[in-house]
């Protein structure tokens, strides 16, 4: 998978997953999402830093799950029965890599009109650089369209977190 | 054309038999006299000839036939095995895997090993290559008006599966409508006199002369020597029968003395066959296959492991007598599995021997290199990436530990060099030594240099151990510094990341003049091993059961610890000790029954404050993902009987954090 | 019933080529991987032809001919040898043996489809 940059974003907006966090919308496009499932039993990985969220066991498949909201300094909320994993498949610095990523909602399989896509405004949002590809609009709203090969390759880039032995 | 995976086993066919090809040859440099290795060489050749050229590798398949040439000479006797001829042949087989490669050497290169090797054995020319085809006769010319063909079938032509019949129909076929068949009953013995199953008929066959004569002859492809067969082209009408020719007096004699010479080999074959009960029937099979096999395997057990927890929530007597069988089976199964992939490491040893002959012949100095432990078994995955890194450390430790002979002459040492490879089974590790008994690495040499490097600092008390594994890290220096500094360090980056990514440890020892040792220690395999399962907080965790030494109840003055890391006095030694749960930052409270688990490795020792022992289980290694996988404290993930995930912990980052522990408790004891 | 064919070569390479063109052109292969394996199959079973190498560990192909040749159930199976061309001096070993033929290697699957054609029908 090459990386996905806002021009060509355009054909792709023809299906994207609309789902929610930190009570902002947000959407992918699904020809990177595998699946969506609802929350199974999360493994926590120790000293992994709040990005990740844990390891979960997809039919004997060990995925790991990504949590945003703190990348974008949204509030933690509790797990409920709205809780969702998107499972996508994104590609890490040329290797493909299936991961879960936490939505607290997830919409719908949706259509995004190609004119309401903007660039993200460089200040005054709450999104970090280079964590979004763009905005838009749907259902009368702003989404948010993530950068999902960069958010990934960002975060594994930064040094790990040392195991906190002192 | 090929499909992929027949193109496959070519592939590994040939590797494993350049692989027989060069240990035959490097064995016979010893033992040049071994007319079993010299038969081994030449069979080794003979196939890859054959099957080469089978698989388009033609330039490749004439350069073996003349190799082959020089090693049937001494399979003959004809001439003898020397270190020349070695040295030809060991070149030979380097342009050959080439070849096999895809690469395009020079064609030169071909001309000139063969007529090496040629000189090599007696000087003789060795025969050219043989055209890959027959050669073509040329075709019949125009005038030709038609063939006459006069045969008589071999003797025993029935005996041995013919078909006379189908003989004649090919005929007509080639011949076409206006072919003529006629028998020829000359030779028709008395009834009495008769063998039912020989034919006595002879046939002439009148051909259109339009036919290409080779195309007659390609009929009589197998048996042309063994049978009477003349061709005759005829220009202007039909002749008539000419003469017959003269009965050939072999084929008889062939016949009626075969069956005697069978009858004696019939009785000695099946002694022959039990005589080599060493010679295991062995099956070739894509890795790949494997992994999935063991893939299947660790599934199974996963769900064995489900089937297990449920049997013994039910409490149902037969149901638990059930799961006890399948619990036997897997692990049958899992150890069969794992046995697949075991290889021993003398399947990469050939390389190396290989590489130290070549060593000495660049370098110049005398040494010998023994290898011991060769028969070690090792995952397949752990041999093949280990052998890069081997072949850096021997290297190295020729170019750079060894001196040469007179600086070995003057500081007393015999004037031949050690460079050993040793191997040996070490619990569920493998341990691999390379050893040298030069000149020893000069630490103060690589401590300078390190500091200079922003690897240490001036004022860092590191021991000796530390300062001495610097050259393996990267950017600790070039070939040439490293060689100025009499230190090594030539992609010594490279092995410590291939021997990391292996999950295993380098440790280096080195006395000034008397030489370096390097210590591997690697884990048995990648896939599968028995794991210790325990609590900690809500979570629970697997640890590999080899590498656990004890478990005690946790002493009560540490009970109320709440630092991440203490001490403990075991046998008279002092153990770091890390709290798991607060290392793993876990706001669980503390259970009543925390216990301790000492774990060891590279003889060193950690405890860890557990606040449950679960029980042991089988963990199936599943690799973190990227987002994960730096964090060395753990291994892997693996998936429990519940079908939840539980990562397992990596001992000997845990005995390293251990020890930087101790190292500060004894700076503050200091 | 398609026919069934014996192969006896220690090289797997070769052995798989032979099997799939044979397969292909809807006979019935089987495999031995030397002379012993070799004459234990085609002593328990009587094969429309058999194939085999000459250069194997522990039997060669000539030795297999004649411990199988002292069988009198060989009587009518016909015996391809493969041999290179350098190994002349064999065929005519191999055809006091036993042998109804030989094939030289290399060759291509027409050339063996045509042989085995003739041979095993």
């Amino acid at each position: 998978m090459t990386k996905k940059t806002y021009a060509d974003l355009i054909p792709r907006l023809n299906s994207v997953v609309a789902f929610e966090m930190g009570g902002e919308q947000m959407a992918l496009p699904t020809d990177v999402l595998r699946e969506v499932l609802e929350l199974p039993a999360l493994t926590p990985v120790p000293c992994a830093g709040d990005f990740s969220a844990g390891l979960i066991n997809i039919r004997g498949v060990v995925l790991p799950v990504a949590d945003w909201r703190p990348l974008f300094g949204m509030p933690l909320k509790a797990a409920d029965r709205e809780t969702r994993i998107l499972i996508i498949e994104t590609s890490v610095n040329e290797q493909t890599m299936t991961v879960g990523v936490i939505a607290e909602k997830v919409h719908a399989i949706a259509e995004i009109d190609p004119d309401t896509l903007r660039p993200v405004p460089a200040v005054g949002t709450r999104w970090p650089k280079g964590t979004l590809l763009a905005m838009a609009r749907w259902n009368d709203a702003f989404v948010a369209i993530p950068d999902v090969v960069s958010i990934f390759e960002n975060q594994i880039s930064q040094e790990p977190q040392l195991v906190g032995a002192d | 054309m090929m499909d992929a995976e027949t193109q496959e086993i070519f592939r590994q066919e040939a590797e494993a038999l350049m692989e027989a090809l060069q240990e035959g040859l490097l064995v016979l440099k010893e033992t040049p006299d071994d007319l079993e290795v010299v038969a081994g060489v030449f069979r080794a050749l003979h196939t890859i000839k054959g099957t080469g050229a089978m698989f388009g590798f033609s330039r490749l398949a004439s350069f073996v036939h003349n190799f082959e040439a020089a090693f049937e000479a001494v399979r003959s006797g004809k001439s003898v095995v020397t270190p020349e001829l070695i040295n030809v042949a060991l070149t030979a087989y380097d342009l050959i895997a080439e070849l096999l490669e895809g690469g395009e050497p020079d064609p030169a290169k071909d001309e000139e090993l063969t007529a090496a090797l040629a000189a090599a054995t007696s000087g003789e020319a060795p025969a050219p290559a043989a055209a890959p085809t027959a050669s073509e006769v040329p075709a019949a010319p125009a005038e030709i008006k038609e063939w006459d063909l006069q045969f008589r079938l071999p003797p025993d032509f029935m005996e041995i599966g013919g078909n006379p019949i189908a003989m004649l129909d090919e005929l007509r076929e080639v011949g076409g409508e206006t072919t003529i068949v006629r028998p020829l009953t000359d030779r028709l013995p008395s009834i009495a006199q008769m063998d039912t199953k020989v034919i006595y008929t002879g046939w002439q066959v009148i051909l259109p002369g339009a036919i290409k004569e080779n195309a007659i002859r390609d009929v009589f492809m197998f048996h042309e020597d063994q049978m009477e067969l003349s061709i005759e082209p005829v220009h202007a009408a039909p002749a008539a029968p000419v003469a017959e020719p003269e009965p050939a007096a072999a084929p008889l004699a062939e016949a009626a003395a075969a069956p005697a010479e069978p009858a004696a080999t019939a009785k000695d074959a099946p002694k022959a066959a039990k005589a080599a009960p060493a010679a295991v029937a062995q099956l070739r099979v894509a890795a790949d296959r494997v992994d999935l096999i063991m893939d299947r395997v660790g599934e199974l057990v996963i769900a064995e492991a489900r089937l297990a927890a449920i049997a013994n929530q039910l409490e149902n007597e037969a149901l638990l007598g059930v799961v006890e069988d399948i619990q036997r089976l897997a692990l049958g199964l899992r150890d069969s599995t794992m046995a697949l992939r075991m290889t021993p490491l003398s399947s990469i040893m050939g390389r190396f021997r290989r590489l130290s002959h070549d060593l000495a012949e660049t370098t110049g100095k005398t040494f010998d290199f023994i290898v011991e432990g060769e028969e070690t078994e090792l995952d397949k995955t752990v041999v093949e990436k280990l052998t890069d890194p081997l072949v850096h450390m021997i290297r190295n430790s020729v170019d750079h530990g060894l001196e040469g002979p007179e600086d070995r002459a003057a500081s007393g040492k015999p004037e031949r060099g050690l460079v050993k490879l040793s191997a040996r089974h070490a619990g569920a590790e493998v341990v691999i030594e390379i050893i040298d008994d030069g000149r020893g690495m000069n630490e103060e040499a690589i401590r300078k240099r390190a500091i200079e490097r922003g690897l240490l600092t001036e004022d860092s008390d590191v021991p000796r151990s530390e300062v001495l594994k610097m050259v393996l890290e990267p950017g600790f220096s070039t070939a040439a510094a490293v060689t100025a500094l009499s230190g090594r360090g030539v992609g010594a980056d490279v092995v410590k990341q291939a021997i990391e990514a292996l999950n295993g440890t380098i440790e280096i020892t080195s006395e000034p003049g008397e030489g370096t040792v390097f210590t591997l220690r690697l884990p048995l395999t990648l896939a599968i091993i028995e794991g210790l399962l325990i609590g900690v907080g809500k979570e629970r965790y697997a640890l590999p059961l080899l590498s656990v030494e004890q478990i005690l109840e946790l002493p009560e003055e540490l009970a109320g610890g709440t630092s991440a890391t203490d001490v403990i006095e075991l046998n008279n030694e002092l153990v770091p000790v890390l709290r798991l749960r607060q290392v793993f930052n876990r706001d669980a409270s503390a259970s009543t029954h925390q216990k301790i688990v000492i774990v060891g490795a590279n003889d060193t020792r950690v405890g860890l404050v557990v606040d449950e022992i679960i029980g042991t289980n089988q963990t199936v290694i599943k690799q973190l993902s990227p987002l994960h996988s730096r964090l060395k404290i753990f291994s892997g993930a693996t998936i429990l009987g519940d079908g939840c995930v539980a990562l397992i912990l990596d001992v000997i980052h845990l005995v390293s954090l251990g020890q930087e522990i101790e190292q500060r408790l004894k700076g503050t004891a200091a | 019933m398609s026919k069934e064919i014996l192969i006896v070569d220690d090289s797997p390479s070769v052995r798989r080529m032979v099997s799939m063109t044979l397969q292909q052109a809807g006979y019935a292969v089987t495999e031995a991987v030397d002379g012993a394996k070799g004459l234990e199959a085609a002593k328990a079973h009587r094969y429309a032809m058999v194939i085999t190498d000459q250069n194997m560990p522990n039997m060669t192909g000539l030795e297999f001919i004649q411990a199988y040749r002292a069988d009198p159930s060989s009587s009518g199976v016909p015996i391809i040898f493969l041999s290179t061309e350098s190994e002349g001096g064999l065929k005519e070993a191999a055809r006091a043996a036993g042998a109804l033929g030989w094939m030289v290697k290399p060759f291509e699957q027409e050339q063996l489809l045509a042989v085995v054609k003739k041979v095993a029908g």
